[in-house]
């Protein structure tokens, strides 16, 4: 570099020159030549149109099938390792789901979260649009800053069908401590996802029960929730996102029954220290 | 969150250069808010030097500058190209967050990251709020850009404690100020526009400055040779990547302008004049004044050929796109000049160099004429990483034909083991030349490899 000035005949340099110029006019035909491209990818807006996109038509959703227990499809086979997981793509069903929910956060200007259905509690400044994981491909954060503090946000929803499948993804960031991460609740019976620092665990009727999995900090999670009203069952599956295959998978869980409240889903986080929790890509649709 | 996005660019690659040099790779990242007294429990082993340190930062911050006038640009119109300028204001963003966890850590460099983000995600938002004339808007964004510099603050006065929270606090404000006003004129006075982008590019070279310094300062033993860094010959280095990328930059906003017919293509090219101006005072500061005219004349024919190949491609006719393309590729009387006036410089190397230059620009433009925005973007930020390897080039020379102007001062000691001022094998200029070669193909297979990566989930 130029912290030093050595001796080296300037005729070896023209020829490092010279040598530079080759790897560079490789790099330019590598480039010119199309060997280097980018998958096209649909155009993004900023600020125009509505972040949250409701779909309140269950009565177009298909017949729920005969009763059975819940259970999540496999459907998603591992990629090959050198692939991400298609967390850019669209569902793959999407075309063909009648969608109940689907909030992406992307549209919603930063700061305290303002978007109709939503509530937080202790108040509105746990709850906001932060610029993860990129300054326009925006999450919910839900901000728990005091020790022992519990913050919430909840999205009132639409009568939901007997079947349907809530999506979440979700990231946990701080200390937290344990306690409920997400639930969802129609018609008076609720599933919920619990976190502790060494497993998440699952309401199970009037108990719960432990997954063979733990959440860890800073790492994004989908998180799916299959509900089977008739059956009284839901299944759960968790797949970390910053690996392709899907790291666990419970069927078989018990809806527990609760007070009859209108539909919603919620989140929350509790502190140790302090904790947040950031949200994304939220759907509700028909299995 | 549904776009694919870069997890890591070629500037990093680029970093790669200064890694490289560095007799030892990588050392292990820092907690962030470990301070002087902290540096004597530091890994062995050189992390960077601070002089490719503070060019590294510098030319991040830099492209970011630019970057972030045409993601906000391109957004508040509702622009085809918005996903591509985010996506590659995002990629630079990576580079800037590997830089800092490479020093702080990887909590650091989250932490920065999402910081940095946040002020990218308020500049949006406020310029949304000025194109839709929504003062509620604008002052949420205002609001959150406040909170942001407080925080971003706290977080470097936390990390550094060579860094005067004042001074931090004071230069941030400027940027954020400057982004937003680069916002309140994007749509109504062009020339501002650029006027401003171009006050935020040098400002962030600044900014690159002293945040390396500091940095360079609390970890004298991984990033040595800061008095280096802040040397005539490292100046020189410094003002011709700021130069020759704000003109990569720019040629890159003329030729997209041009082609797209935007209302702001004339501004475009006019910031691209003043950043030539700027060029040819620094060759007549050096070589004379005769030597800047005529290096204008020569630099002038080189920008008015792109204009005119994108004229030629717009009228459709081939044979008149091909000669135009000819022409823009004729770069002869340039490399002439400067390789009579550098004679250490092989004429037929320096043409080749200016000619990937300009191939890289002709890329890029092709690409957004065709609708790939993608393809387009990166080629963009490629052209920009080779604007330094041909100012690293001409700095090393100019400064070995004039070592009384450009002295290097080196430091008494590298690395710590003391010894004087003897070159070192790792930077006589041939070395540094090598270096440069292998950075270049660590880019290129980086570049290969990163583009087969989406998504940071």
């Amino acid at each position: 570099m130029l912290d030093r000035w050595g001796t080296t005949p300037w005729r070896h340099q023209a020829l490092l020159i010279s040598l530079i110029v080759v790897v560079d006019v490789l790099i330019v035909l590598a480039t010119i030549g199309g060997r280097i491209v980018l998958p096209p990818e649909p155009p993004a807006a900023i600020g125009v149109g509505p972040s949250v996109r409701v779909t309140p038509s269950p009565t177009d959703s298909p017949p729920s099938p005969p009763n059975g227990s819940a259970s999540v499809p496999p459907t998603d086979q591992p990629p090959p390792t050198d692939q991400p997981p298609p967390t850019d793509q669209p569902p793959p069903s999407e075309p063909a789901v009648p969608m109940l929910l689907r909030e992406t956060f992307d549209d919603l200007v930063m700061g305290p979260l303002v978007a109709p259905g939503w509530s937080a509690s202790p108040d509105v400044e746990s709850f906001t649009v932060a610029a993860i994981p990129t300054s326009v491909d925006r999450s919910a954060r839900l901000s728990a800053p005091t020790e022992g503090r519990t913050a919430t946000a909840c999205r009132g929803l639409q009568d939901l069908p007997d079947r349907y499948t809530l999506q979440a993804d979700v990231r946990l960031s701080g200390d937290a401590a344990p306690g409920m991460l997400m639930a969802i609740e129609a018609a008076g019976r609720h599933a919920q996802i619990d976190w502790s620092r060494e497993s998440v665990r699952f309401l199970d009727g009037a108990g719960s029960v432990a997954g063979d999995v733990r959440l860890e900090p800073d790492i994004w999670y989908r998180l799916s929730v299959q509900v089977d009203v008739d059956s009284a069952s839901y299944a759960v599956a968790i797949q970390d996102l910053s690996r392709p295959a899907r790291v666990f998978q419970e069927d078989g869980l018990t809806l527990r029954d609760s007070a009859p409240e209108a539909a919603r889903l919620c989140f929350s986080v509790r502190s140790r220290t302090t904790a947040g929790l950031n949200i994304d890509d939220v759907t509700v649709a028909t299995p | 969150m549904s776009r694919a996005l870069l997890s890591g660019s070629i500037a990093v690659a680029m970093l790669g250069i200064a890694l490289v040099f560095a007799p030892v790779a990588l050392a292990s990242p820092r907690a962030v808010g470990s301070g002087p007294a902290d540096a004597a429990q530091a890994p062995e082993g050189v992390l960077v030097r601070a002089s490719d340190l503070r060019v590294t930062l510098s030319r991040l911050l830099g492209e970011h500058a630019y970057l972030a006038m045409q993601a906000m640009r391109t957004g508040v119109v509702g622009g085809a190209d918005f996903a591509a300028a985010a996506e590659a204001l995002e990629a630079n963003t990576v580079d800037l967050v590997e830089l800092i966890s490479s020093v702080y850590g990887e909590d650091g460099g989250e932490h920065f990251g999402e910081l940095w983000r946040s002020h990218l995600g308020y500049v949006v938002d406020y310029a949304v709020g000025v194109a839709a004339n929504d003062q509620a808007a604008m002052d949420t964004a205002l609001a959150g850009l406040s909170r942001y510099e407080a925080d971003l603050v706290a977080f470097l006065s936390a990390a550094n404690p060579y860094l005067v929270e004042a001074e931090t606090a004071s230069m941030l404000g400027e940027h954020v100020s400057l982004l937003t006003q680069l916002a309140d004129v994007a749509e109504v006075d062009y020339e501002a526009t650029y006027a401003t982008a171009r006050a935020t590019y040098g400002h962030m070279f600044h900014l690159g400055k002293v945040l390396a310094a500091a940095i360079a300062r609390q970890f004298p033993d991984q990033i040595p040779g800061a008095r280096l860094a802040a040397s005539p010959a490292i100046e020189l280095r410094v003002t011709l990547d700021r130069l020759l990328g704000e003109h990569a930059l720019l040629s890159v906003e003329a030729m997209r302008g041009a082609a797209a017919g935007r209302a702001d293509a004339d501004a475009a090219r006019a910031a691209l004049d003043s950043n030539s101006a700027d060029l040819s005072a620094a060759i007549a500061g050096i070589y004379g004044e005769e030597s800047g005219v005529a290096f204008r004349q020569l630099w002038d024919r080189h920008l008015v050929a792109y204009l005119e190949y994108i004229a030629a491609i717009q009228g459709g006719d081939a044979i008149a796109s091909e000669a135009a393309r000819d022409a823009v590729l004729d770069i002869s009387h340039l490399s002439a000049l400067l390789s009579t006036a550098i004679p250490s410089l092989d004429r037929a190397a320096v043409e080749s160099l200016v000619r990937q230059h300009v191939q890289h620009l002709v890329a890029q433009v092709d690409a957004y004429e065709a609708g790939d925005f993608s393809t387009a973007y990166s080629i963009g930020r490629e052209a920009f990483v080779h604007s330094q390897v041909m100012s690293d080039v001409l700095a090393i020379a100019i400064a070995e034909q004039f070592p009384d102007i450009f002295p290097p001062l080196p430091d008494s000691s590298v690395n710590g083991a003391g010894g004087g001022t003897q070159p070192s094998p790792a930077s006589s200029p041939s070395t540094y030349m090598a270096v440069l070669t292998v950075a270049a193909l660590i880019a290129w297979m980086m570049t290969v490899s990163v583009r087969s990566k989406t998504g940071r989930k």
